[in-house]
């Protein structure tokens, strides 16, 4: 037998043995005959001394609120701090350490908390401790934007005897009830407040915090002391960061985090290696922002062109891997700001209509702009998408790669267009007002048109509630009529855990809350 | 094992030895049908040029030839029992206790990175398996036995703080460690100069004679050869040319090339005259000539009788052989004794003593 | 002995300065802007941009700045984490023992695997042992070592289910599963090093075997495991350890990989999450802890080759 002889018979029964290993645990689903992960169980089929332990993608360098964004890092923080008002999984505001709000006049608002809450470390929670963090908030010099820019619009703060609190506004803000929903709104016990939260926090929250190492885990235990004993079904919950999506499905796999947020291009995989998968939309889209106060993007005809010239659903196949949805909007079709009467179909893909609008335009020849990309793999591959597919158009897309440090290229004016990710706000308003606004920050020039504008300034004085909904549904409308940015696809959220986790509701806007949440007994 | 016993027949007998060796050119023979014996308390030389096979044929008997590129046939028997072939963890029970050999380059036959201390007792430990200061003390008795002063403290000396003449001492105490019954000794004074030359082989003696051990000496030096051995082997391109009892052979050489060895012998003082070497070199392996192997550079051949078929050893009566055809035609000349009658060599006047020692007889 | 180590580390001081050096003005020249990150990156405000570099000291000259990295060093004060505000020694204190662990692990999988390896293939030159250890070891050093670590997951901790996945358990808590924790992941990081190991000793071993002290020590009789083990092995090493120094260094970086894969919380991930936020008081200080660990291992390298060869130590 010669050497290769020798060799290859041996290579070729070990690549083989790796690759039926590989091909192991094909076929059924098991945890996908658990039912929907929503579901809830009866109180005897849970395990109340289980652990949860969750697998985030996201790194907290600290638990503090003040120093977090808001969004994807309070994953950990709503554990521990529950809020004056709390946001529900469809993205509207629900009560949680405030029972009641009302603005008495545009600039006041007072609310009225819930009475017989206690602090993890047993102190009240009262008026006098709410004005307290507020106090802090607004003071921090080394606060976050989260928390700094809505802490910036209040003047003055009142305790009226234990159970109300009236905040004095410099200016009318409703959506102040969106920061209270969120890191702004996170109640601290006023006895922590003078030490550091960057490591250790006192909340009211369901579950107390026990041990937290910045960008690697959190860990945290039961709270008996909650004042919603109800929702908390777990006697631990643990958060390990783990950036790589292969590895954090892995760590699923082998059993050692209970669930974990995976991308697109996993679900297939994990189907196939038996791993239950819930998809759940969110206000989180792939855009094009555009800078409207450059060359043709100052034409709605020119933006129009654009949004023909793309093909979404093709997008949606390849860069979402078939999850996604078409969107001419910034938000998906289950949101509540969202506009009926401007679906994507609306803009079909049509590369003649793009021709035809551009010709109208005064762009017979074509249009070039130049476009910055973050440089990561998705946004490069969307990036790459987009140039190719506008080009039967006569649109010709410069890509500039950057590191995301570098993005402010684009704020700063110095590009025509950024193609990125849109990650969301709890208020759709801000989200609106932010991409598109007078002064919104990623509006660089703070191009926009008379109405929208108008609408914008409408929405800003009209308090939350229904007539305020339907104003912001009017503008998302004109939004996408205008095409004032060019949303290509909403995102969804995806689960993968072992079939175990029931109660979960994933939610559109931010990071979940684990109200209810608990993991059957006897399982995986 | 104490002191050798005198044993019933020879010690060492190598019988029809045959070795071949792969090279860049093919399988070539060094060693053919080499066949003597070491008696108990004997020391034979074992004589050649270099290229003659003579290392060859001493490295064969503890098997410390390349396994992969060797074949050796024939046979090696030590105190009757067949050597080759045996499997080396029994051949190491052999190496370094009845047999032990020292080497011909003192500067790199010691390892670097051990103290001469710790590489004298491992062979102590293994083969006696005392304990290590049992061992220890040891090595300072045949270090002191070799004439290595202050033995206790130069234990723990590497070997590149010894001089060469000290390291082949040091060789010499190392293979003595064990008392073998057999010392062979590959050219150990050869890299050494002349005056350390004539101490080493005294205490060579010295030693031979105090443990009664038998000595298989190679060397190319006919004038180490008359101060120690008893008996002389001349080796000629892999062959056995001539054997026999050293005074016999120095006084009336039966094969041309001996007699050219002892021709080249420095004798008196030389200094300021050119020394006398045979012309011309050993042929290659590959590239041996038809019928005597030495005939090319023979001042007595004769063609039609040297240059046909190959001449056979004959022995020629009491332990003594010729592989010359001619040598009753021929009165070789050697040294010491009658110096010989009508051979072709121009004469120089030859005799008086041989070495600094004084004559051997 | 005690005056080669004593030299060694008197050259090692101008390489650490040296570092400091480059490491310092490295991240000066690097694009991306601090400030601006722990300003709050994208929806940070001008003013809280130019607020962010006035606290963390940004806006003063490059020299005093540079004192002051320096003065911190001798004092152990390396700074704060802009983002967690944690102290950058404390950081990398917290999460050294995890990577030296791994190191550590990945170079006994490498002398585990090379020494016998290197050692079979030179003593049968030209066998199959031979071939096959020159194959796999040229497969070890070309196959990058997140490859070799996804496939032992695959095989061994999502099919077999003997190892875990991920995550690194601390010794204190438990040391048979801080063991386990660390298999895979020193295997992934140390088949490289083993290849490149055995290549280099099954080369000085074929030289030191020719050597002439070899045959004497096979003429005393002391058996294979005394000449190869022994006698061949203390003077084939020292050309191995001057790849182990090397190794060290690779081992570094490789750390960087084979943390996110195994998502093991040690210097490796530290480093990658800084860098990406541009943490510079992390960056710097890691990256110093690194050169001091190079610096160190190079010195054990040099002590050690002073134990292997003594005509050094006279030096």
């Amino acid at each position: 037998m010669s050497l290769r002889e020798r060799v290859v018979a041996p290579m070729a029964v070990v690549v083989a043995a790796a690759s039926l290993a590989a091909c192991g645990g094909g076929g059924a689903d098991p945890a996908g005959e658990a039912g929907p992960i929503s579901a809830s169980a009866a109180p005897g089929d849970l395990d109340t001394s289980a652990t949860l332990t969750f697998a985030d993608p996201f790194q907290n360098d600290t638990i503090d609120p003040a120093k977090n964004d808001s969004g994807f890092p309070t994953r950990q923080l709503n554990l521990v701090y529950d809020r004056l008002i709390g946001i529900s999984p469809s993205g509207e505001l629900v009560p949680q350490l405030a029972t009641k709000w009302e603005f008495a006049n545009p600039t006041t608002l007072r609310l009225t908390l819930r009475s017989g809450v206690k602090f993890q470390d047993g102190a009240p929670f009262d008026a006098a401790a709410v004005v307290k963090n507020l106090d802090r908030s607004r003071e921090m010099p080394d606060a976050g934007p989260a928390v700094s820019a809505p802490a910036a619009s209040i003047k003055d703060m009142k305790a009226s005897g234990t159970d109300v609190v009236e905040i004095t506004l410099k200016k009318p803000r409703y959506s102040i009830l969106y920061d209270l929903a969120q890191n702004l709104g996170m109640m601290i016990s006023p006895g922590s407040l003078s030490g550091s939260l960057d490591r250790a926090a006192v909340g009211a929250g369901m579950y107390k915090l026990v041990e937290f190492k910045p960008g690697v885990s959190a860990t945290y235990k039961r709270w008996d002391g909650y004042w919603d004993a109800g929702a908390v079904k777990l006697a631990g919950f643990v958060v390990k960061s783990i950036p790589d999506a292969q590895t954090r499905i892995n760590a699923l796999q082998s059993g050692q985090v209970t669930m974990s947020l995976i991308d697109e291009s996993q679900v297939d995989d994990a189907k196939g290696a038996g791993v239950r998968v819930s998809e759940k939309a969110t206000v989180s889209a792939w855009t094009m922002f555009l800078n409207m106060t450059r060359g043709g993007l100052k034409n709605e005809q020119v933006r129009q062109a654009l949004s023909y010239a793309i093909d979404r659903k093709s997008l949606v196949e390849t860069l979402g891997h078939g999850h996604g949805e078409p969107t001419v909007q910034m938000f998906p079709s289950t949101y509540e700001a969202y506009s009926k009467d401007w679906p994507a179909t609306k803009y079909p893909f049509d590369a003649a209509k793009a021709k035809e609008l551009l010709a109208g335009a005064g762009y017979g020849n074509g249009a070039k702009f130049s476009a910055l990309i973050l440089n990561r793999p998705l946004d490069k591959q969307l990036g790459q998408a987009l140039q190719r597919m506008v080009k039967p158009a006569g649109i010709t897309l410069e890509l500039k790669v950057v590191e995301p440090a570098r993005y402010s290229m684009f704020t700063d004016g110095e590009v025509d267009m950024f193609l990125g990710r849109w990650g969301g706000r709890a208020d759709p308003a801000d989200t609106l007002n932010s991409n598109a606004g007078k002064g919104g920050f990623i509006n660089p020039g703070s191009g926009t048109t008379p109405e929208f504008q108008t609408l914008m300034d409408k929405i800003e004085t009209t308090p939350t509630g229904d007539a305020r909904t339907k104003l912001v549904q009017e503008a998302s409308a004109l939004f996408a009529q205008q095409q004032l940015d060019i949303p290509v696809f909403a995102r969804r959220s995806i689960f993968a855990d072992n079939g175990c986790v029931v109660g979960f509701t994933p939610y559109m806007v931010g990071a979940d809350e684990y109200r209810g949440v608990g993991v059957r007994k006897n399982c995986g | 094992m104490g002191l050798s016993k005198p044993a019933a027949g020879p010690l060492l007998e190598i019988d029809r030895l045959s070795v071949d060796i792969r090279g860049e050119h093919g399988v070539a023979r060094v060693v053919d049908e080499v066949s003597f014996a070491v008696g108990p308390r004997e020391t034979v030389a074992l004589v050649g040029e270099s290229g003659s096979g003579k290392s060859v044929t001493s490295m064969s008997v503890l098997g410390l030839l390349p396994p992969r590129i060797t074949r050796t046939r024939g046979s090696v028997r030590f105190e009757g029992r067949e050597l080759l072939g045996l499997r080396s963890g029994e051949l190491d029970r052999v190496r370094g206790d009845d047999i032990a050999m020292i080497f011909q380059e003192p500067m790199t036959s010691l390892n670097p990175a051990f103290t001469i201390g710790e590489q004298i007792a491992e062979q102590v430990r293994c083969h006696r398996g005392v304990s290590r200061k049992a061992a220890r003390d040891r090595a300072v008795e045949v270090l002191d036995l070799v004439g290595v002063p202050s033995a206790a403290e130069r234990l723990k000396a590497y070997p590149h703080e010894f001089s060469g003449g000290m390291r082949q001492r040091v060789m010499m105490a190392m293979a003595l460690s064990c008392e073998p019954k057999l010392l062979i000794a590959d050219e150990p004074t050869t890299a050494l100069d002349v005056t350390i030359q004539a101490l080493v082989l005294s205490e060579l003696r010295a030693l031979q004679e105090r443990f009664g051990m038998s000595v298989l000496f190679i060397t190319h030096d006919l004038g180490v050869v008359a101060e120690i051995a008893d008996r002389v082997v001349v080796m000629y391109g892999g062959h056995l040319v001539e054997t026999g009892r050293t005074a016999e052979v120095f006084a009336a050489p039966q094969h041309p090339y001996t007699e050219a060895l002892l021709r080249s012998v420095p004798q008196g003082d030389t200094t300021g005259s050119r020394l006398w070497s045979i012309p011309g070199a050993i042929p290659t392996p590959e590239a041996m000539p038809d019928g005597c192997r030495f005939h090319p550079r023979c001042p007595h051949a004769k063609p039609g009788v040297c240059d046909a078929d190959e001449p056979p050893l004959e022995p020629i009566g009491d332990g003594r052989s010729s592989r010359c055809v001619r040598r009753e035609e021929l009165r070789l000349s050697g040294i010491g004794g009658d110096a010989g009658g009508t051979g072709a060599l121009a004469a120089e006047p030859l005799g008086g003593s041989v070495l600094p020692g004084g004559d051997r007889k | 002995m005690l005056r080669l180590l004593a030299r060694r580390l008197l050259m090692s001081v101008p390489i650490l300065v040296i570092v400091t050096f480059v490491v310092f003005f490295l991240l000066e020249i690097a694009p991306g802007d601090p400030a601006r990150l722990a300003a709050g990156g994208q929806a940070a405000s001008a003013a809280d941009v130019a607020e962010a570099r006035h606290r963390l000291g940004l806006d003063e000259p490059l020299w005093t700045r540079y004192w002051h990295f320096i003065e911190g060093l001798f004092t152990g004060d390396l700074g704060q984490s802009i983002f967690s505000g944690q102290p950058v020694l404390s950081a990398i204190a917290e999460r050294a023992p995890v990577s030296l662990s791994l190191m550590a692990g990945a170079l006994i999988v490498a002398m585990l695997i090379a020494l016998p390896a290197g050692i079979i293939a030179a003593t049968r030159p030209g066998g199959i042992a031979d071939r096959v250890v020159m194959l796999i070891s040229a497969g070890g050093v070309a196959m990058p070592n997140f490859l070799i670590g996804l496939l032992l997951v695959l095989v061994f901790a999502l099919n077999l289910q003997i190892f875990p996945a991920t995550g690194y358990v601390p010794f204190e808590q438990s040391p048979a599963r801080w063991f386990q924790s660390l298999v895979l992941p020193s295997v992934a990081l140390g088949v490289a090093a083993a290849a490149e190991i055995a290549r280099f000793l099954r080369a000085s071993m074929l030289d030191v075997l020719d050597q002439d002290y070899i045959r004497t020590a096979r003429a005393k009789g002391i058996g294979v495991r005394g000449v190869v083990g022994k006698h061949a092995m203390k003077n084939a090493f020292a050309p191995v350890l001057t790849v182990l120094g090397l190794q060290v260094r690779i081992l570094l970086g490789g750390t960087v990989v084979i943390e996110q894969i195994f998502n093991l919380p040690g210097l490796g991930s530290l480093t990658v999450k800084a860098v990406f936020d541009r943490d510079y008081p992390i960056i710097q200080g890691v990256a110093i802890s690194a050169a001091l660990v190079v610096v160190v291992a190079n010195i054990l390298v040099d002590v050690a080759y002073g134990y292997l060869n003594p005509k050094l130590r006279a030096a």
